[in-house]
């Protein structure tokens, strides 16, 4: 069995084998290997390759940018993905527009371990999504999934656009898959390249009564309360697990809309104008005829991520609360 | 002392809210149990609202032509504690004068929220107090009266059925609404909503859901229908189209033997009686101005341009109205011609856009069916049309000779848009019309 987090790992030790200009950069991930373990024996396997970083994710980024330039392909560990806000600046202002206005290439990876846990508090605990995919020029990848998680560090490694990768820390010990998949990845791109998987939405369940549009560790979360509306109430939900929030499979959400008629987005992060908000605009817009009932979404509530385990639990949306909303929206 | 809501009453079966027309009290006023203390005007009636008990008007939420839902919450009054117990009366679990939302228990005990009478003064309701508030506050759509929540559980009973408050009239998910999808479906399949009235909806409150269409049309196809043709489906759109406007038809015999004598006179082609009619008409019509056939259109009326009116030909698979133009100013010997010439093509289906576009009136012609009388509906951009019913034998009572003379008679309808004209121009005008058909020889 390998975890979420062995399958990160094993993305980035593909990379830096089958890459030269891959090189690792963040805080602690050197002979620690990591925060989290995510670079757990790579230093000594790729000496000079895995390098610690000061507590300065401005200069991390920074650093990162200026390497990309050089011709090398960065990945970036931020220690939580809360700190990445101290990067802002060189994430939206220098990668994301390098392209824009240079015609250079930025092809950084930014991982960002998202998401909490009971206890964690609002500085480490965000999900931070929703901010990056506001600005264009990023690409925003939420896996969901032990084989995503592998699938799409290897994509994000290989795009020549910067990537911000939302690793979601309550999936890296407990989720875990049989194997690793088969990936073809070309990171030279000499050629022929084959295609990218990001981008692509998957249908994490079919079903035939309402769409739930959804990411990363939320999708386990809307597959609970699929499984119960299922076996108590006989009520159907269709999944759609987005993998990369940007840019976003608008077809996949329509087309399964179009099969069930009604919609409900919901996330992790903040509900202010956020990866939901955009769901629910879209399918609204073009997708208003393929609609029974208003198309909704369901976020944490409008406030920071609460410190206490049980102001957390009832922050985030869970089970439960997915259960609910689909309900209501069902009543419509 | 505590006190009591004054709540808009069931008016009435079907009724879901009422406008005040009179308020009876004030603030500061004394009340006996059962005295009226104000009107109110449903569709159908004007009522009363009485005092559950005596007691003292605290407050009135309520403005003079105010519509109010049922159970709205119109006042206060302070009553004892004694008459609340003898009455067996609720009083609020919540006094502050702040919060202007009430919750009254439905039959199943599920709380249903009234509407706010102030804005922005939110109560805390029973159910956010114990649930976590996820996401935007979604339940409160500002400009409807009750909460989208309430068209499903909240006022369902344990089966199903609906209890406490009516399903108000302008909420959806009603049995009428549509939505976007099943409309998508409908216009996919030139659906209208009058070909779904026999769909027996299993959405909420009744409404169609797209599964229901498909069940619907699928039993449509044991009986193997066969495509209409375009000439039926023009006269459908056109006849629905027109009937989205108040018609009312009125009728009267009309004595023709004069008509018959002399057309008995007329070199051939002989004018039909349809013909003399529709010359009678635009002549009645050109004596008032064609004040009969003036529009009511975004609140102007739109006189005719000219008295150009049609006759209605039965065609293969439907009818089609050729027009004589200015009738009024052709006397009926020209009229004849053309009025042959229109009709041969008409049964050669060789009209053109120009012989049947823009006419102000129609005059049809059923009696050859064997009808006697009909109530006729007018082309969609026309505001009147004439019928013709069968030639009947009748006695008519004859003062002079004190005694019943036979006649030959035929009954003429006239539909009008409601909108635009009434009974008395219509009778008026088909006055005018028996004069004229008796001095056959003037037209």
């Amino acid at each position: 069995m390998i975890t979420y987090l062995e399958a990160i790992r094993a993305a980035q030790q593909r990379a830096l084998r089958e890459d030269e200009r891959v090189f690792l950069y963040g805080q602690d991930i050197g002979r620690f290997g990591g925060a989290f373990k995510a670079t757990k024996g790579l230093a000594a396997e790729f000496p000079g390759r895995v390098i610690d970083s000061p507590i300065s994710e401005d200069a991390q980024v920074g650093l990162a940018v200026g390497a990309a330039l050089e011709g090398m392909r960065p990945i970036v560990e931020m220690q939580f993905a809360d700190f990445s806000s101290v990067a802002f600046n060189q994430i939206i202002n220098q990668a994301a527009t390098l392209f824009w206005r240079t015609q250079l290439p930025c092809p950084i990876v930014v991982r960002l371990p998202s998401g909490g846990t009971a206890g964690s508090g609002p500085f480490h605990s965000q999900c931070m999504e929703s901010l990056y995919a506001h600005y264009p020029g990023l690409v925003v990848m939420t896996p969901a999934t032990v084989e995503d998680a592998y699938t799409l560090l290897l994509e994000a490694v290989a795009i020549d656009d910067p990537v911000v990768f939302c690793e979601h820390k309550l999936l890296y010990y407990h989720l875990k898959a049989a194997r690793l998949p088969e990936v073809q990845i070309s990171f030279q791109r000499n050629g022929h390249a084959p295609a990218l998987t990001a981008g692509r939405a998957r249908l994490a369940r079919a079903g035939r009564d309402l769409t739930v549009v959804t990411y990363s560790a939320t999708v386990h979360e809307a597959l609970a309360a699929a499984a119960e509306l299922s076996r108590k109430e006989g009520i159907e939900l269709e999944i759609v697990d987005l993998r990369t929030v940007k840019p976003l499979d608008t077809q996949t959400v329509l087309a399964s809309v179009a099969r069930t008629g009604r919609l409900l987005a919901v996330g992790e992060s903040m509900p202010w104008g956020g990866v939901t908000a955009e769901v629910v605009a879209r399918v609204a817009s073009e997708g208003f005829s393929l609609l029974d009932a208003p198309p909704r979404r369901l976020n944490p509530p409008d406030t920071p991520v609460p410190s206490h385990p049980n102001l957390w639990h009832a922050h985030r949306p869970g089970a439960e609360s997915i259960a609910r909303a689909a309900r209501d929206l069902l009543r419509y | 002392m505590p006190r009591i809501p004054l709540l808009m009453p069931q008016l009435g079966e079907s009724i879901a809210e009422a406008t005040v027309v009179n308020i009876g009290i004030k603030v500061g006023d004394t009340v006996q149990g059962d005295q009226d203390i104000m009107e109110v005007e449903t569709n159908k009636a004007v009522l009363n609202v009485s005092a559950p008990a005596p007691g003292r008007i605290l407050e009135l939420n309520v403005e003079p032509q105010g519509t109010y839902p049922v159970g709205a919450v119109l006042g206060y009054l302070e009553v004892t504690a004694a008459d609340i117990a003898r009455l067996g009366l609720t009083a609020p679990a919540d006094t502050a004068s702040a919060h202007r939302v009430e919750s009254q228990q439905g039959a199943d005990g599920t709380t249903v929220e009234m509407p706010e009478t102030e804005p922005g003064v939110a109560s805390g309701s029973d159910d956010d107090a114990d649930r976590p508030h996820f996401g935007p506050d979604e339940t409160n759509t500002g400009g409807d009266i009750f909460p989208i929540s309430q068209t499903g559980s909240a006022n369902r009973g344990e089966n199903g059925e609906g209890v406490g408050l009516p399903v108000p009239a302008r909420v959806a998910g009603g049995a009428g609404w549509f939505s976007p999808r099943v409309q998508a479906r409908m216009r996919e399949l030139g659906l209208q909503p009058g070909d779904l009235a026999g769909v027996a909806g299993t959405g909420t409150g009744g409404r169609p859901t797209v599964a229901d269409v498909e069940k619907f049309l699928a039993g449509i196809e044991a009986h193997a229908p066969r495509p209409a043709s375009a000439m039926r489906l023009a006269i459908a759109d056109a006849m629905r189209r027109s009937w989205t406007r108040p018609l009312a038809t009125v009728g009267r015999p009309i004595v023709l033997d004069a008509l018959f004598a002399h057309r008995a006179t007329c070199a051939e082609p002989k004018p039909g009686l349809a013909l003399y009619a529709l010359r009678a008409l635009a002549l009645a019509l050109a004596e008032t101005r064609g004040a009969a056939v003036t529009r009511l259109i975004g609140g102007k009326l739109v006189p005719p341009a000219a008295l150009d009116i049609g006759f209605a030909v039965e065609a293969t698979e439907g009818i089609v109205v050729p027009v004589l133009r200015a009738a009024d100013k052709s006397p009926l010997r020209e009229l004849t011609g053309r009025y042959v010439e229109l009709l041969a093509l008409a049964q050669a289906r060789r009209l053109t856009p120009d012989d049947t576009e823009g006419a102000v009136a129609s005059v049809t012609n059923y009696g050859p069916f064997g009808l006697t009388w009909g109530t006729p509906i007018p082309l969609p951009d026309q505001a009147l049309i004439l019928g013709i019913g069968a030639l009947q034998k009748a006695p008519r009572w004859d003062e002079a000779t004190a005694a019943f003379l036979p006649v030959t008679q035929a009954e003429f309808t006239l539909t009008i848009d409601h909108r635009s004209l009434d009974g008395g121009g219509a009778g008026r005008l088909l006055a005018r019309i028996a004069e004229l058909l008796a001095k056959p020889a003037e037209l």
